[in-house]
């Protein structure tokens, strides 16, 4: 080592500072966010039902990921930079305030809660023809947002149960909905969580001075009643967090549970939240999951359609993107404002 | 050539200490090191940044894998050498030998993440 050393000090001296420059701008991360294009996943390897095992399923139905990095190094920022495919800008809103970490979490309560809402809508439309099926749900408030000023910060996580307060006059408050009428006396009030471990606990939370708000936001799920859901399902790890597999997890279950395929032998993707009623909901990245989409040489891409006069609407964002990067969509990219809309769609293909 | 190699060996462990042998090889690991740290996580960047080419990336991988073996052997074979500059021993030859061996290994590591790791992490 000691002849290394001494045989190579003078280009040592020379790359040292070099050496370190390359080393902070592979570390130092900067406050933006970069999305590129992803891939394609068959829901099929993510959720299985344990029904109709001898139908043969001769297409495929996949949801569309992309790679979403928060807070890039300077480095990943700059490789973004040499890709039309890729989109970089400043973090804003509440995720300027979130850690990677508390992002990924969010982005993981979102696909666990967007399977639940997709095998209600699919185990629902399969039901009118089925009745062997059956679906059973229960609702849970959970936690879903957190303000910087949100007393115990560290002690409440996202998803965990709310269970109810102590409000104005000792009301227990259990209607999320009820909360801002049931605290107007005071500014700070007594909170009943469960968290991930189904331990209960218990915060008293001050009201934001200036924004007279406790910092929480609560959002109302529905999920499955594993026990009495008939037929039973399994759902494996999937690295891929986010709720905008919706629409295509709605469909692979769904064609998994009736009789015909609805494939049509088609390499179907897409992508759209799905609402409990059926109907989709908008989703970010929308360029990059085009371009996925081509890249993948899908056959059938559903994406949402909901307003043709927003400038936002996921479908006329595709379109600019196709019209970008040169891709024709003629025949392969599908508007849908729903669940059966997408149905209606695979039933009219020959 | 299994018997050409064993050959090698006897006379590189005739030739050179252990002491020396483990001094060279730390020197190398040190420097080689120091020079993978950042090139691996680069690399390792740009995939984050370009996943859909990943199988290009995991080739690429592969390729430098063999020139940090590469340069690994180099500087093992340099400390040998400024160590004893009047060696008879043909280290290059050794090394080749050990090389093909590693880099068969890294191959072998490759294939198993294109075709099983990938698609079972891409889910």
């Amino acid at each position: 080592m000691k002849e290394l050393t001494k045989h190579y000090l003078p280009f040592i001296k020379i790359l040292i500072l070099p050496y370190l420059f390359f080393m902070f701008i592979l570390f130092y991360p900067i406050a933006y966010f970069v999305d590129t294009p992803g891939g394609i996943t068959e829901v099929e390897s993510i959720i299985a039902i344990d029904y109709n095992e001898e139908k043969e399923i001769k297409g495929t139905i996949s949801s569309t990921y992309i790679v979403s990095i928060n807070r890039p190094t300077f480095f990943q920022f700059m490789l973004s930079s040499f890709s039309d495919y890729n989109y970089a800008n400043v973090i804003r809103g509440s995720y300027a305030n979130y850690t990677n970490q508390e992002i990924s979490q969010i982005s993981y309560l979102d696909k666990e809660t967007s399977v639940n809402a997709a095998i209600i809508v699919a185990y629902q439309n399969a039901k009118d023809d089925n009745p062997e099926i059956v679906i059973d749900y229960y609702e849970k408030v959970m936690v879903f947002g957190k303000a910087t000023y949100l007393s115990f910060y560290d002690d409440i996580e996202f998803g965990d149960e709310f269970l109810y307060l102590i409000g104005d006059n000792d009301a227990i408050v259990d209607d999320y909905t009820q909360i801002g009428p049931n605290t107007q006396n005071s500014s700070s009030y007594e909170f009943f969580f469960k968290n991930s471990e189904g331990e209960t606990y218990s915060r008293i939370l001050t009201k934001d001075s200036e924004t007279n708000l406790f910092g929480i936001t609560l959002k109302l799920y529905y999920l499955v009643d594993k026990d009495t859901t008939y037929p039973k399902y399994t759902e494996q790890n999937s690295n891929i967090g986010g709720p905008s597999g919706g629409l295509l997890q709605t469909l692979a279950i769904y064609n998994m549970l009736v009789e015909e395929d609805i494939t049509k032998g088609l390499k179907i993707a897409g992508t759209g939240t799905i609402n409990y009623d059926g109907s989709v909901g908008y989703i970010g990245g929308v360029e990059q999951k085009i371009i996925t989409a081509y890249l993948n040489k899908v056959d059938v891409f559903f994406i949402p359609f909901l307003s043709e006069t927003y400038t936002y609407d996921n479908y006329l964002e595709a379109l600019n993107a196709c019209e970008k990067h040169g891709i024709d969509p003629t025949g392969w990219l599908v508007p849908v404002a729903s669940f059966q809309d997408a149905l209606d769609y695979l039933a009219e293909v020959e | 050539m299994m018997s050409r190699y064993k050959e090698l060996v006897k006379d590189f462990n005739n030739d050179f200490s252990t002491k020396e042998i483990s001094s060279a090889y730390l020197g190398a690991f040190f420097y080689t090191t120091i020079i993978a740290l950042p090139l691996l996580i680069a690399i390792a960047q740009i995939v984050s940044v370009y996943l859909y080419w990943l199988t290009f990336w995991v080739i690429l991988i592969i390729i430098v894998m063999f020139l940090l073996n590469y340069l690994f052997h180099r500087l093992t074979r340099k400390a040998l050498i400024l160590k004893r500059p009047d060696t008879e021993v043909d280290i290059w030859r050794l090394f080749i030998f050990q090389q093909i061996f590693i880099n068969i290994f890294f191959v072998i590591i490759g294939l198993i993440f294109i075709f099983i790791l990938i698609p079972i992490w891409m889910v």
